[in-house]
C-alpha cells in the first residue's frame, strides 16, 4: 500500500517587493497511514508554510503533495472540497479558533454540516461519540469557548478536527500555548484518540521533548530544508546534523535527566 | 538584612462580578547576587506580584496588603515620584514580550540614551557611549549599527538583548525577568539565559525570574517559590525542590515535563482538572480537586506555608509533607 502522504521537491517563495524569501526549498517527507510524524524546527524554517501547503491554504511554487497517490497541488477549489473530509487541523491557540459565537456542541457539529453527512438525529449521536471521546461531558455541550478552561477549548478543538475521522490530522504546535500542568493531559488525549481513530498526524512542535513522547519518526527542518529525518529514538540519541545537535543542547536541563 | 524583603503581599482586582485576589500573601527575601525564581501558571499570580513591587499595576488593581522593603524603604508605600526614581535605576525589569516593549518609532539609540540623561542626566556624548558599551556587553557588535537599528530591524533574540542592555545600563541592585524567553526560539532562549546569568556573576545583580517553566531552573536560579492560584505553594533551593518536592502541586508539575531521554510509558504523568478560575477558588486548599493525597482538612482548612523540620531552607503549605519527606525516592 502506498504511503498516506507524499511530499517531493516542495517549494514556496514569499515576495516583499524585490524581497524574495525561499520559506520551502525542495521539502520531501512521506507519512504513512496511522502514523505520527514530528516535524521540528524554529520561527522561519518553513514549518508552517508546509502545514498550510498541505493543507491547501497556500499554493506551493513547485513540487509535489499527493494524498493517497492523488496529486493535490494544482488542485482547482471545486476539486479540493471533498478533501475537507480526509484533512483537519488543530490550531496552536484554540481561543482563537473557536467561533466565539458558537456552543460546544454547535462547534463540533459544524463540520457534519458542512460536509452534509446525514441526518440531524445521526449528526448529535456522533457530536456527543466525540465529545465523550474528548474527555468533556454532555453537560458541556452547551457552554460556549469563554466558559471553558485552554485546556477544555483545545479538547474542543480536537473533537471538531476528528469528528468526520479524517486520514490526516494537522496539528500545529497543539499544546504550547497551554498551561504546563495540562500539556501532558492533551498529549495523551492526543496518543489515545491517533490509536483509537487510525489516522495519521503531522505533529509541529518546536519543543523535542514533546515531540518523541507522541511521534515515533521526527523532520527536522531548517531554512525550508530537511536538516535530517529518522526515528526519533535515533535522530536523538545520535543528531547527524549540527543543526540538530544544537537544537538538542539547547534544551533545558531538567528535560535530559 | 536582606537587600530585598516582601512581606505577605495582597493584590486585588475589583470586577464586576467581584473582587479577584491575585496575589494572596505573597512572601521572599533575596540577597544580593542571588536569583529567585517565581514559578506559576497562568493566574498563579506571578507576573501581577512584578508589577505591583514596581508600582506598574494596571487599574483596576491595587495592593491591599504588605510590605515591600528595600534600601530601608516600603516600596508599597513610597510617593509615585520617589518610586519612579528607583525604577530604572536600582530595580530594573525584562519582559516576556520585547516588542511591546519597545517604541517601534525611535532608534535603540534614543530608547537607551533616554533613560541615561532622565536618572543620571548624562549628556548626550556620554549617554551615547553608556549605550554603546552596554550593547557590546550583550553581544550586539558593533554596537554603533545597533544604536541606529529600529526595533522591528532586529530578531527577537536581538530585541531581548536590547532589553537586558538598557535594564541593566544603571546597575540596578534588582532586576526582574518576567518570562524573558518564552517568546524565542529555543536555542536563543538558552544563549538569552547564559547572557543573563553572566551579566548577573559580573555585576553581582539579584534576580527575580518569573517564568511557568521549572525545566529552565536547574543551573540558573539558587532559590524557587511555586506559586498556585494567588498563593505560594512551596519553597526552596532549587536542586532539592526538584529533587524532592514538598507539594504535590510541585510534584506533578514536575513530573508531567516531557523528557528527551528514559523511558516513555504512555499515559504520561499528568495533574487532573486544571488551574482554577480566579472567582471560583475552592475552598480550603485551592489544589485539593485536583491532589490525590487530598484528604478532608484540605476542603476546609488553608494549609499556612510552613518551614520544613528536617530539610533546610524549604518550607511547604501542604498537611501532608510529612509524608512527601518520608518517602523513599526511587
Amino acid at each position: 500500500m502506498s504511503p498516506l502522504l507524499v511530499v517531493d521537491g516542495l517549494v514556496k517563495e514569499h515576495r516583499r517587493g524585490r524581497h524574495v524569501v525561499r520559506a520551502l526549498d525542495g521539502v520531501a517527507l512521506t507519512l504513512e497511514r496511522g502514523e505520527a510524524l514530528g516535524l521540528v524546527g524554529e520561527s522561519g524554517s518553513g514549518k508552517t508554510t508546509l502545514a498550510r501547503c498541505v493543507l491547501g491554504l497556500t499554493r506551493p511554487d513547485a513540487g509535489s503533495i499527493r494524498l493517497d497517490g492523488a496529486e493535490l497541488v494544482g488542485l482547482a477549489a471545486r476539486a479540493r472540497r471533498p478533501l475537507g473530509r480526509r484533512l483537519a487541523l488543530v490550531a496552536q491557540d484554540p481561543s482563537a479558533a473557536l467561533d466565539p459565537r458558537l456552543t460546544v456542541r454547535a462547534l463540533i457539529e459544524e463540520p457534519l454540516i458542512v460536509h452534509r453527512t446525514g441526518p440531524r438525529a445521526a449528526r448529535a449521536v456522533r457530536v456527543f461519540e466525540e465529545l465523550e471521546a474528548v474527555g468533556l461531558s454532555a453537560g458541556q455541550a452547551n457552554l460556549y469557548p469563554h466558559e471553558l478552561s485552554g485546556g477544555q477549548r483545545q479538547r474542543v478543538s480536537i473533537a471538531r478536527a476528528l469528528v468526520l475521522r479524517p486520514e490526516l490530522v494537522v496539528l500545529d504546535e497543539p499544546v504550547s500555548a497551554l498551561d504546563v500542568s495540562i500539556r501532558s493531559q492533551i498529549l495523551n488525549l492526543l496518543d489515545e484518540r491517533r490509536r483509537a481513530t487510525g489516522c495519521a498526524y503531522l505533529f509541529i512542535a518546536h519543543d523535542l521533548a514533546v515531540v518523541r513522547a507522541l511521534c515515533a519518526r521526527l523532520v527536522v527542518l531548517c531554512a525550508g530544508r530537511v536538516e535530517e529525518s529518522g526515528p526519533c529514538a535515533e535522530v536523538l540519541a545520535a543528531p547527524q546534523s549540527a543543526y540538530t545537535r544544537e537544537l538538542l543542547a539547547a534544551v533545558p536541563g531538567a528535560a535530559k535527566r | 538584612m536582606s537587600l530585598f524583603a516582601v512581606h505577605d503581599l495582597a493584590v486585588e482586582f475589583p470586577t464586576a462580578a467581584g473582587v479577584v485576589r491575585a496575589v494572596d500573601g505573597l512572601s521572599f527575601t533575596l540577597e544580593a547576587g542571588e536569583t529567585l525564581a517565581l514559578v506559576g501558571e497562568s493566574g498563579s499570580g506571578k507576573s501581577q506580584s512584578v508589577l505591583a513591587l514596581l508600582g506598574l499595576l494596571a487599574a483596576p488593581g491595587r495592593v491591599v496588603a504588605g510590605r515591600a522593603f528595600f534600601e530601608e524603604k516600603n516600596l508599597l508605600r513610597l510617593p509615585e515620584r520617589e518610586l519612579a526614581a528607583l525604577r530604572g535605576r536600582r530595580l530594573a525589569v525584562v519582559f516576556q514580550d520585547p516588542l511591546a516593549a519597545l517604541h517601534p518609532l525611535l532608534t535603540l539609540e534614543r530608547q537607551l540614551t533616554e533613560h541615561l540623561c532622565w536618572h543620571r542626566r548624562d549628556t548626550r556624548a556620554a549617554a551615547r557611549a553608556a549605550a554603546a558599551a552596554a550593547l557590546a556587553e550583550v553581544g550586539l557588535e558593533p554596537p554603533e549599527r545597533f544604536l541606529a537599528a529600529y526595533p522591528h530591524e532586529l530578531s527577537g533574540g536581538q530585541r531581548q538583548r536590547a532589553l537586558i542592555a538598557m535594564a541593566l545600563l544603571l546597575e540596578p541592585a534588582v532586576l526582574f525577568a518576567d518570562e524573558p524567553t518564552t517568546a524565542l526560539d529555543v536555542r536563543v532562549q538558552a544563549q538569552v539565559l547564559t547572557l543573563l546569568k553572566e551579566l548577573q556573576r559580573r555585576r553581582g545583580t539579584a534576580l527575580v525570574f518569573v517564568t511557568h517553566d521549572l525545566g529552565l531552573l536547574p543551573g540558573f536560579a539558587d532559590r524557587v517559590q511555586v506559586l498556585y492560584a494567588g498563593r505560594t505553594v512551596e519553597e526552596g533551593p532549587v536542586e532539592a525542590v526538584l529533587a524532592r518536592p514538598l507539594h504535590p502541586y510541585t510534584r506533578g508539575l514536575f513530573a508531567s515535563l516531557p523528557r528527551l531521554d528514559g523511558p516513555l510509558a504512555f499515559p504520561l504523568p499528568s495533574i487532573p482538572g486544571a488551574p482554577p478560575p480566579p472567582l471560583a477558588r475552592p475552598s480550603g486548599c485551592a489544589f485539593h480537586p485536583r491532589c490525590a493525597l487530598a484528604r478532608a482538612e484540605c476542603r476546609t482548612r488553608v494549609p499556612e506555608l510552613e518551614e520544613v523540620r528536617g530539610a533546610p531552607r524549604r518550607r511547604s503549605a501542604c498537611f501532608a509533607w510529612p509524608e512527601l519527606l518520608a518517602e523513599v525516592t526511587h
